[in-house]
């Protein structure tokens, strides 16, 4: 899980590089400015490519903070069978 | 590229103190993905500048391209798409579809290109802008089988053609080739039907990558390779021809050996268009001359040169074939089917692209074929491409024989019955340009331009270009060198000189100075110098005039040059 965090940490700084690292675990789409409907886009995309899952756009809406993503993260990659 | 590397790339640049290359891009869709990758692809490529990709309100192609200010931008690229021509031929709009609107939707698409081509026409022939006609597929508008092209369909690719064919004949338009992602064996789909749908994002994440790429390309091309140096035995031909003999070794049909074969036209081709071929292989180069002597080779002899052929490092015969070409490793690709001699050679010159021929890998030998005119891929053939292996090869020959007789060097330019001219109106001779975008030895400052840039450079006060051609008794080496600055009372100025390195030893480069003096009767040349990496034989040029490497801007007064200027025979023609 932790690592999840991390790596979710990371992706979330490359997408939204002013966001200082404590700011990260509690952005929301309501808190981080540049959290708009292209920037989520592009988080997903981001987010695709790091932990190699799919964000379809159906589930884009439902994924409004660092905390729902994680732990939609740890959802799907349990299911794959890929985190213990 | 993946996107993480595309926001990566764009992150790297985005605080960087460069001077800024403003890049225009026009779509009727969510531009995104495109944007993202456009602007990663470019800046790989103008790693001198921080690249900007603007977007204009999409949906309205027509406005956007009427809003297009040259003024305040580099270039531009318009992805179009069949929506554009009218919104029925896309999935967002329901317009409708079907035999009854089809007339109506090939006479709005007319329009809607007429009206496109009218706005292109509008900009200056100066200004770089890279156009993709429509990549994806019509939707099911029409009324026959989804794999019938009827009537309607043609006319409208006739339609949207026609553009196409006015468009290549703009002077800076330049036309991507949609064709090219079915040459990668990992081409993913182009259409992102949910995406479209859901975020107006029509293209999945790969296709705008590629067409990224591919604008990318089109717009900031990078300086094509000049030489290939070839392996020979399981790369020109199959087989080796030490064991099997001359006459076994194949590239043929009946041998399944065509991808040898195709090889061999590929680098015929490529030799036809000036690009320097050369062989290194580990063999008896009497056996190769007899396979070379075969009337169905496909790469002829006279079309390589030097071919060396030895049983040393192949990293040594690759550096005397440098040496013959005067060119540098890293505007020379190597192709070899042993990867230890790629290792070896690449670990001999770090900066050479090393690539194998893999004869028993159809699909990599297919994009090799591909890969390979796109390293030399160039806009225009020009008649110095035609003479380059030709001047090579005599002044190798000369060279050769001079040095065996004992000639000296002096006897040597006494004798050459060499002719410079000069050509004070070379400044829209695409040639100059080429020239200016491609010499790294002999470079005054490395400044590379786009035509804009260059245009632009020669509209200031008192501007002057010119270009240099030589030619001696053993044959032709065209135009060689360009100068180009702004001519003052006292002092000209010099902000490019490059010269090929082909040219060198001639004694040009003093020629080229007392042109510029006795021209502008400036009393004093300042050159715009910036050391390079490359930039070594200017450097030592610059010496024997100050007496020391210059380190940045230097003087040479018309005293100096005079005094340390040796004899010089050219012929010297003036033109303009």
């Amino acid at each position: 899980m932790n690592d999840l965090r991390q790596r979710l940490t990371r992706s979330f700084s490359l997408v939204f590089p002013d966001l200082k690292a404590p700011e990260v675990y509690s952005a929301s789409s309501s808190s981080v400015a540049a959290w708009d409907s292209m920037a989520a886009i592009i988080l997903a995309n981001v987010i695709e490519e790091e932990f190699r899952v799919k964000l379809d756009y159906d589930v884009l809406p439902q994924l409004l903070s660092f905390d729902l993503i994680l732990n939609y993260l740890n959802n799907q990659l349990k299911n794959n069978n890929e985190i213990p | 590229m993946q996107f993480t590397e595309a926001i990566k790339i764009i992150r790297q640049y985005s605080s960087a103190d460069l001077p800024l290359s403003q890049v225009r891009l026009i779509t009727g869709f969510n531009p995104l993905h495109l944007q993202t990758f456009l602007q990663a692809h470019l800046q790989q490529r103008i790693s001198v500048r921080r690249v900007v990709v603007s977007t204009d309100v999409y949906g309205d192609m027509t406005g956007a391209l009427a809003r297009i200010r040259p003024s305040l931008l580099d270039m531009c690229a318009i992805a179009l798409e069949w929506p554009d021509l009218d919104p029925r031929l896309g999935f967002r709009q329901m317009g409708g579809w079907g035999h009854k609107e089809l007339a109506d939707i090939i006479g709005d698409a007319k329009a809607k290109l007429a009206a496109i081509r009218e706005s292109l026409a509008s900009l200056p022939d100066h200004f770089p802008l890279a156009l993709s006609l429509p990549t994806l597929d019509l939707p099911p508008v029409f009324h026959t089988p989804s794999g019938q092209l009827c009537e309607a369909e043609i006319r409208l690719r006739h339609a949207v053609n026609e553009l196409g064919l006015w468009a290549i004949s703009r002077a800076n338009i330049r036309l991507v080739r949609p064709q090219r992602q079915q040459i990668d064996a990992d081409s993913a789909p182009a259409f992102d039907f949910k995406g479209e749908l859901m975020a107006g994002l029509p293209y999945t994440v790969a296709h705008a990558d590629r067409l990224a790429q591919s604008f990318a390309q089109l717009l900031a091309p990078l300086a094509p390779k000049k030489g290939l140096i070839t392996d020979l035995d399981d790369t020109l031909w199959a087989g080796i021809a030490g064991e099997v003999g001359p006459e076994a070794v194949s590239w043929d049909l009946d041998r399944k050996t065509q991808l040898h074969g195709l090889y061999q036209q590929v680098l015929r081709a490529l030799a036809d268009q000036g690009v320097l071929i050369g062989a290194a292989s580990k063999n008896d180069p009497e056996i190769v001359e007899a396979v070379f002597r075969r009337t169905d080779i496909v790469l002829p002899r006279d079309r390589v040169f030097p071919v060396e052929a030895d049983w040393n490092a192949k990293s040594e015969s690759v550096t005397r074939i440098l040496d013959a070409w005067n060119v540098h490793a890293d505007s020379v690709v190597f192709v070899d089917d042993s990867s230890s001699e790629l290792a070896e050679v690449k670990a001999a010159h770090p900066e050479m692209e090393c690539i194998r021929f893999d004869g028993q890998d159809y699909a990599e030998v297919h994009s090799l074929l591909y890969r390979l005119r796109d390293l030399f891929a160039k806009q225009t053939i020009t008649q110095e491409d035609s003479l380059r292996l030709d001047s090579l090869r005599a002044g190798s020959v000369f060279r050769e024989g001079a040095r065996s007789r004992g000639v000296s060097n002096e006897d040597f330019l006494r004798d050459a019955e060499a002719k410079i001219t000069f050509d004070f109106a070379a400044a829209t001779n695409p040639r100059s340009l080429e020239l200016v975008n491609k010499t790294n030895q002999f470079n005054l400052n490395g400044t590379r331009y786009n035509e804009a840039e260059w245009l632009d450079s020669l509209a200031l006060p008192n501007a002057f270009a010119v270009s240099a051609s030589y030619r001696d008794k053993y044959g032709p080496l065209g135009a060689i060198a360009v100068l180009a600055g702004q001519a003052g009372e006292k002092e000209t100025t010099i902000s490019t000189w490059v010269m090929s390195c082909r040219a060198f030893g001639r004694r040009i480069e003093y020629q080229c100075l007392k042109a510029i003096l006795d021209r502008f009767s400036a009393q004093e040349i300042r050159f715009e110098f910036s050391a390079t990496t490359r930039n070594e034989y200017l450097q030592k040029f610059a010496e024997l005039f100050l007496g020391e490497r210059p380190s940045g801007p230097f003087t040479i007064s018309r005293a100096v040059f005079q005094d340390k200027c040796p004899r010089l025979y050219h012929e010297v023609e003036i033109q303009s």
